[in-house]
């Protein structure tokens, strides 16, 4: 993958270089933008803006169309919540609604420690195992809103907030 | 990964061994070339008629042979697609792969999903005499059976299912399996009406390994396309199977590629779409982590067919395994000259790019994904023109779905009139569907398109204990109908006014309430909406309140007819197929269940379940007085008086948030949700 060095333009171009002749799409650029810092900070998207030639306000709104790019830092862990059918019919929503209400999130879904961030997500697919949470990227399945605290606090116990 | 050269010895073993033992031999090796193929390959090769196999498939499918089939060794493959995975695949294949034991005698792989995602994690033990030896539900403890099977190469308590080869050494899907003993009969019911043509593979295979997909055959429809075919070939042959669209639109996909080809255009592009965002579907996902060359190669034939040098596949982004096995076929097969420059020695040159999307469920729908592609958001545009005359920057674009893709090599092996065998006149073939919900068996099935719902889900799926009451097809723009004895095929689904979509067929029982989960699905469109259309981004959030409105108790019978005359409005001046679909969900159920709307402006959930119309209370001849609900309550609703027994609890309604954590931590269930005022 890609490395990343200081937030000059050149890292721009070599994410850009890195993707084969097939895969330049902006979009490409701006995921593995995000996978690296896991948001997308302000100075790279003044950067794709230059590289591919899109005025910055059409790439803001390029990037807010999208539920799954962030402008902001995420906490250290992440937290989604799967919500397709599957998941809502087998109780998905309260799983998501308990695990906001043991937290204090902000409007991005980050708790103010940075601790964690809470999301919902479409759909993961893998609606067998429904309700599903994908905690910092592992799917876990039938989850039950009694097990949230102790995973909360399963995931406190290996935080280390100096990270 | 690709293999180092393969050694030739292996091969060819009589000239080349000849040539090293003894000088001599050397003239009459050459004078009489008889080169010896690999059985598997006379196999493949017979089945596919081709006249002139190339060296490299014929190489690659006996090393996948004996990757596959080993004659000596047992093969552990476990189940490790992204719902294997989460069910804990990952370790038990540490445990397995570490023993050191096995050296001599067991290999282990890492498989893809066989479909029985009920049973995960699933271990399929093969030992050198053809059978098959399938482990459900595999926990820390249940690797011994497993590792006993490899070794003493017979049957150990534990396993769930035997199978044997038609043909001992021969394995080229999942139709090559014959059920031999069953023992859990979950395993087996699960499989008993299904018909495995595209997703055979799946579970059999390493999914990360090219030469095993090719000792299924893999490839050899290609080859024989590239070296033996004209294009027109091709089409005509899809157009003659009748294979419609599987991305939900059910378009014939022969019409659209001779649309394509038909254009004098110099540069075409084919475009896999793998945007599979219908909750409740997951064909997609499981074809491309169990079996990514099936699609690499369906996306090859479709861009010889068409005369096309550029593919694409567009992925979502929360499918980051399938990314990764895609992103690792397409390397292995260029690797391999698969892909590239003069594949096979043809004049045929083709590179396909993967671009992930970054979360936008409208992008699914063709003209809105080519705006992503562009750089642009992902907007969709009115048609005509159709993609397929002008697309991608302009250039005719032919945009299939990955399932679509995936039957193309089947129908080119073993010909349109064997798959027509298959599904009814106007729907043939099989179609892939995704069982989940309140089913005792869900997972991944293929079956013929026009199978009887009711088959899917009590043969395949099992009876659930409780009734059903609906059924969810087509993701959230699809319907929800009430069970019965119906046909799963395009017609019967358009008459009943739902779509099979994708195939998410999500079992909805009496506990589930349709207000609720229609709220849902309009919130989750309403999110959706690219915000192009006035009626579809304004209208779904009002639509979502109204259904909000009734949820909360806040409704009355004017807003019944509100939602329904709102829904009208938001179908017909729609400019795309997501705001146009998007009340497909409350349609159907106004015209099945419409009692439960009328129910909810009364002020009653006959599913117990919307918050604001239940109340939650407790059965005394349940209770045990263990206190757990008492303990649990974050808001001390409930009250304990002094003394013993179940009289002494008392339901504070007022405090009360009907958050369920009472009624599901209690292990004797005396905590039951009742609708509306009863008390």
């Amino acid at each position: 993958m890609t490395t990343f060095e200081n937030g000059q333009v050149g890292e721009i171009e070599q994410v850009f270089q890195a993707l084969a002749g097939t895969d330049r799409q902006v979009v490409n650029v701006l995921n593995t933008i995000q996978e690296h810092y896991g948001y997308l900070p302000e100075q790279s998207l003044h950067d794709v803006s230059r590289q591919f030639g899109i005025p910055l306000a059409n790439l803001y709104g390029l990037v807010s169309f999208f539920s799954g790019l962030r402008t902001r830092p995420v906490g250290r862990n992440q937290i989604a919540v799967c919500c397709g059918t599957a998941c809502y019919a087998r109780g998905s929503e309260k799983v998501f609604t308990r695990l906001k209400e043991t937290m204090q999130l902000d409007a991005d879904g980050t708790s103010e420690d940075g601790f964690v961030t809470i999301s919902k997500v479409p759909c993961v697919g893998a609606c067998s195992l429904a309700p599903v949470l994908s905690v910092n990227g592992v799917l876990e399945g039938k989850i039950k809103p009694l097990q949230v605290t102790a995973r909360l606090e399963e995931l406190q116990r290996n935080d280390s907030p100096s990270d | 990964m690709i293999a180092p050269a393969i050694d030739p010895t292996a091969l060819k073993g009589g000239i080349t061994a000849g040539l090293q033992i003894d000088g001599r031999m050397l003239s009459e090796a050459w004078t009489e070339p008889a080169p010896e193929r690999a059985p598997i390959v006379d196999f493949l090769t017979s089945r596919q008629g081709l006249t002139d196999i190339p060296d490299l498939l014929a190489d690659l499918a006996a090393k996948g042979h004996e990757l596959l089939c080993p004659g000596s060794m047992s093969r552990i493959g476990i189940g490790a697609a992204t719902c294997g995975l989460a069910a804990g695949a990952g370790e038990r294949a540490a445990v397995l792969s570490a023993r050191h034991d096995f050296a001599n005698h067991t290999v282990v792989r890492k498989v893809g999903c066989i479909g029985a995602c009920f049973c995960e994690p699933l271990v399929d033990v093969r030992t050198p005499d053809g059978r098959h030896y399938l482990f459900g539900k595999v926990d820390k403890s249940g690797t011994w059976p497993i590792i006993h099977t490899a070794k003493e190469q017979r049957l150990q308590k534990g396993a769930w299912l035997v199978l044997r080869e038609r043909e001992p050494g021969f394995l080229t899907s999942f139709d090559d399996l014959l059920v031999e003993k069953v023992i859990n009969h979950d395993l087996a019911d699960f499989f008993a009406c299904q018909r495995r043509l595209i997703s055979g593979n799946c579970g059999l295979i390493d999914p990360e390994n090219l030469a095993e997909y090719i000792a299924t055959g893999g490839y050899f429809a290609a080859a024989k396309a590239l070296l033996e075919q004209q294009p027109a070939d091709l089409i005509a042959e899809i157009a003659a199977s009748g294979l419609r669209g599987r991305g939900g639109g059910g378009f014939p996909t022969g019409a659209k590629w001779e649309m394509a080809a038909k254009t004098g255009s110099s540069t075409k592009i084919v475009i896999a779409n793998a945007d599979e965002g219908d909750p409740g579907a997951y064909m997609d996902r499981t074809l491309m982590e169990s079996d990514p060359h099936r699609v690499l190669e369906g996306i090859m034939l479709a861009a010889y067919a068409i005369r096309v040098q550029q593919a694409h596949i567009f992925i979502r982004h929360e499918y980051p395994l399938a990314i990764r096995r895609m992103r690792h076929a397409i390397t292995s097969a260029r690797a391999a000259g698969l892909l590239g420059n003069n594949i096979l020695g043809s004049d045929f040159s083709l590179e396909i790019g993967i671009t992930t999307n970054a979360g936008a469920f409208v992008c699914g729908e063709e003209t809105a994904l080519l705006s992503v592609m562009e750089g642009k958001r992902g907007e969709p545009s009115r048609r005509p023109p159709y993609p397929a005359e002008a697309g991608l920057n302009g250039h005719p674009t032919v945009i299939n779905n990955i399932e679509t893709f995936a039957n193309v090599p089947w129908i080119m092996t073993h010909g349109s009139a064997r798959y027509r065998e298959a599904g009814t006149a106007a729907s043939p073939g099989t179609k892939i569907f995704c069982l989940t919900g309140d089913v005792s068996r869900s997972g991944f099935v293929e079956v013929p398109l026009g199978i009887g719902v009711t088959t899917v889900i009590e043969k395949i799926g099992g009876a659930p204990p409780d009734p059903i009451k609906a059924i969810q097809i087509g993701g959230p723009s699809g319907g929800i109908v009430p069970y019965g004895s119906f046909n799963l095929d395009y017609e019967t689904m358009a008459a009943l006014g739902g779509m099979i979509g994708s195939g998410g067929l999500v079992v909805l029982n009496n506990a589930c309430c349709l207000v609720d989960l229609v709220q849902h699905m309009v919130g989750f469109m309403a999110d959706e909406s690219c915000g192009r259309c006035l009626i579809c981004r304004d209208g779904l959030a009002r639509l979502e309140q109204l259904l909000h409105d009734l949820t909360e108790h806040r409704g009355n019978d004017a807003t019944v007819s509100a939602i329904e005359q709102l829904s009208h409005a938001i179908c017909n001046l729609s400019l795309c197929g997501l705001g146009r679909s998007a009340v497909h969900p409350v349609f159907t159920t106004l015209r099945f269940f419409r009692q439960e709307y009328e129910q909810h402006a009364r002020g009653e959930c006959p599913a117990a379940y919307c918050s604001a119309l239940i109340r939650l209370k407790i059965v005394p001849s349940r209770c045990t007085d263990n206190q757990i609900c008492y303990e649990l309550c974050p808001q001390r609703a409930i009250q304990l008086d002094p003394g013993r027994g179940p009289e002494r609890y008392r339901f504070d309604h007022a405090q009360c948030t009907r958050c369920r954590l009472c009624l599901d931590s209690c292990p004797h269930g005396a905590i039951v949700a009742v609708s509306g005022e009863d008390t």
